[in-house]
């Protein structure tokens, strides 16, 4: 299939919106890990820099993709399908979200109990805010490939 | 030539109707059945069974009855 001639609007917005939260978490995690930002006492400072440059890239990467979907298929909405495609990867980011909180919770709970070789880390509240972001982004990208595995096999 | 393929058990012969229609471009049948080209590619391929609604949109454009534009072959 040719990719820019026969693939649809929604089609493309999905590998947009793939590459845009690719390219954001990899830079977030990979800031917020190499700067130490998740220690005990961490800086709040670069900590806000960090996100704020997340979301400038995400603008910068989002707004001219979309931009031009939009204007490559003008009035074109999603088709029976595409919508059948988006419910089935909706309901299985669902079930992944629960498992991966689940397990998340389970790891909390253990921290609590009993004393766990977590390398020196620890389950802080800012930890466990961006284990949950992860495991949303994860899901988001999941998410997104069960879409395009849909598409290229048919429904 | 009717499209079969391994995904469903629903095949049709909208290819050949495209043809006899004045070699009716899928992007044209697509517009007037209201669905994007790659819906209307997976359909001709067998690949994606329309709902009911789709299928008789598709059968009326040829001026056709719907089986003759779908079967149903059960393997």
């Amino acid at each position: 299939m040719h990719f820019f001639t026969q693939a649809s609007a929604a089609h493309k917005r999905v590998w947009a919106d793939l590459l845009v939260d690719a390219v954001v978490a990899s830079y977030y995690f990979w800031q917020v890990s190499a700067a130490e930002l998740l220690c005990a006492a961490p800086d709040v400072g670069a900590l806000a820099s960090v996100v704020f440059n997340s979301v400038l890239i995400a603008l910068l990467l989002a707004i001219p993709l979309h931009a031009y979907i939009a204007l490559r298929h003008k009035d074109e909405l999603p088709d029976e399908r595409e919508q059948f495609i988006k419910t089935k990867a909706n309901q299985f980011a669902f079930y992944a979200l629960f498992v991966l909180n689940a397990a998340l919770m389970c790891l909390i709970a253990s921290s609590v109990l009993f004393t766990l070789p977590l390398r020196g880390a620890t389950l802080s509240p800012l930890v466990v805010a961006h284990l949950i972001l992860l495991s949303i982004v994860i899901v988001h990208l999941a998410r997104a490939l069960v879409i395009l595995q849909s598409y290229r096999r048919g429904y | 030539m009717v499209t079969k393929s391994k995904g469903t058990a629903i095949c049709n012969n909208i290819r050949r109707l495209r043809f006899d229609a004045g070699e009716m471009s899928q992007a044209a049948l697509a517009a007037k059945i209201g669905v994007t080209r790659q819906t209307l590619i997976a359909i001709e391929a067998a690949k994606y069974s329309p709902t009911l609604e789709l299928a008789f949109k598709i059968a009326l454009v040829f001026d056709k009855p719907i089986d003759a534009v779908f079967e149903y072959k059960p393997s």
